[in-house]
């Protein structure tokens, strides 16, 4: 009787997380289909200001400029973006384990974080996040963007640090998704070999005003570009990977009901099986006792 | 006159794509026009006016900080912060936010934040500019 009293009680255990999760993924669809133009458009973005950027480094070789020459030293800069919530299967885990073993090869770093779950990553393994940006992972805006490069290209102004990189989530498509990397600075041509651009070579580059006053404005803004387009980037796959987590809790929770309701239907047959046939024995003996009874009678009246 | 491809992004939007016949862009030391044949170049633009001219008609809008690249194709791209035509310009916000950055400007703590703010004002003048004018076009 207790077995077919449990089987109810889970039962409604999972009927209701059913209903949280199917909630939960009511809702991230609803933000992905909304917010998917935007997240593809920061994707051809993101592709188009790089390839742009690679043309005009490879067609200025012969420039020299602080933020387009390799420094020296091993000192890197990471701004690392995740979400704030979690249940989003592993979108979160993804990304940070992709930053964290890339910033144990450089035992001297600087970390901004974006995200709550990225700055309790570091902080459980004991690494305290340098700087938090609150607030970018749920909704990206430019102001955000343009405050967290301000402060890592002072770093690497000010000869603090000798690389900056970004470590986020790249949004292939609704389903799929996976943690990236690049470098913000200095910019030089090996960072960009996965960008294809259309290379003429030309021997005469115009700059105006100055090559030095072309790139001091054109890395800065490149980097505000790139980050932007980062964060609205890692906050669609966020979505998208709710939304799949969320997808997959729910219909195992349908398969999990349906078996549960199974096992009851079947506990319940069995003791209804039990009980016809306590029943029908005692019904069985009791008609046996009424025979004896009538049969005494009758032969105490012969 | 001869067109180019003419393209203008930004990082919330694709602005413009397009033919063009003409470009005009607020350099640091002035303005700028690039017509079509233009020779490869880089610049870098300045908070200022951006004007293109498709189909005969000159457009005009307010554009932030960015920089542009001449390919050798006759292709144009212009990479900024935000571009508005003057018809989506919020002339009460970007007057506030030019009152916000006047009054910040003289209490301003780092050369950073001074930074800023200036550009916070340039940003918020120009767009009162650009919808100033086209009041009389």
């Amino acid at each position: 009787m207790s077995e077919i009293h449990d089987i109810k009680r889970r039962l409604a255990a999972v009927a209701q997380t059913r209903q949280i999760t199917n909630a939960m993924y009511l809702l991230s669809s609803t933000r992905m289909r909304r917010e998917a133009e935007r997240a593809n458009y920061a994707k051809e973005y993101f592709l188009r200001i790089r390839a742009t950027v690679k043309d005009i480094i490879r067609k200025s070789q012969g420039i020299t400029h602080p933020y387009i020459e390799k420094r020296a030293g091993n000192r890197a800069a990471f701004l690392v973006i995740a979400g704030d919530k979690g249940l989003c299967g592993t979108y979160n885990t993804d990304v940070l384990k992709y930053a964290l073993k890339l910033i144990e090869e450089h035992p001297v770093h600087y970390i901004e974080t974006v995200g709550r779950m990225a700055t309790e990553f570091f902080v459980r393994r004991g690494i305290y996040p340098d700087a938090e940006t609150l607030g970018a992972a749920h909704e990206p805006t430019l102001y955000a963007a343009r405050d967290i490069v301000g402060n890592l290209l002072s770093l690497y102004e000010n000869g603090l640090m000798d690389e900056v990189y970004i470590v986020f989530t790249h949004f292939d498509s609704s389903v799929s998704s996976h943690p990236y990397c690049m470098r913000l600075l200095p910019l030089t041509l090996d960072g960009f070999e996965d960008v294809e651009s259309s290379f003429t070579p030309t021997s005469d580059m115009l700059y105006a005003p100055s090559p030095r006053e072309v790139f001091d404005c054109l890395v800065p803004q490149c980097a505000v570009g790139l980050v932007f387009a980062a964060l609205v980037q890692s906050s669609a796959s966020e979505h998208s990977a709710r939304m799949n987590a969320m997808q997959s809790a729910t219909e195992n929770a349908d398969e999990m009901s349906e078996k549960l309701t199974r096992e009851y239907q079947s506990q319940r047959q069995l003791s209804i099986t039990n009980e016809i046939i306590e029943i029908s024995s005692g019904a069985e003996s009791a008609s046996a006792y009424g025979r004896e009874q009538e049969r005494n009678r009758r032969e105490d009246s012969l | 006159m001869t067109e180019f491809d003419l393209e203008i992004m930004t990082p919330e939007r694709h602005f413009f794509e397009g033919k063009a016949e003409g470009l005009t862009v607020t350099l640091p030391d002035g303005l700028f026009t690039i017509l079509g044949g233009h020779a490869p170049m880089v610049a870098a633009l300045e908070v200022g006016e951006l004007r293109y001219k498709t189909q005969g008609e000159w457009h005009e809008c307010a554009a932030t900080e960015g920089f542009l690249e001449v390919m050798s194709d006759s292709h144009v791209i212009v990479f900024v912060q935000a571009c508005e035509n003057a018809d989506e310009i919020d002339e009460i916000r970007a007057k506030a936010a030019a009152e916000r950055a006047k009054e910040r400007l003289s209490s301003s703590e780092s050369i950073r934040e001074y930074e800023m703010t200036r550009i916070a004002l340039a940003r918020a003048m120009n767009r009162l500019r650009v919808k100033g004018r086209s009041r009389y076009i």
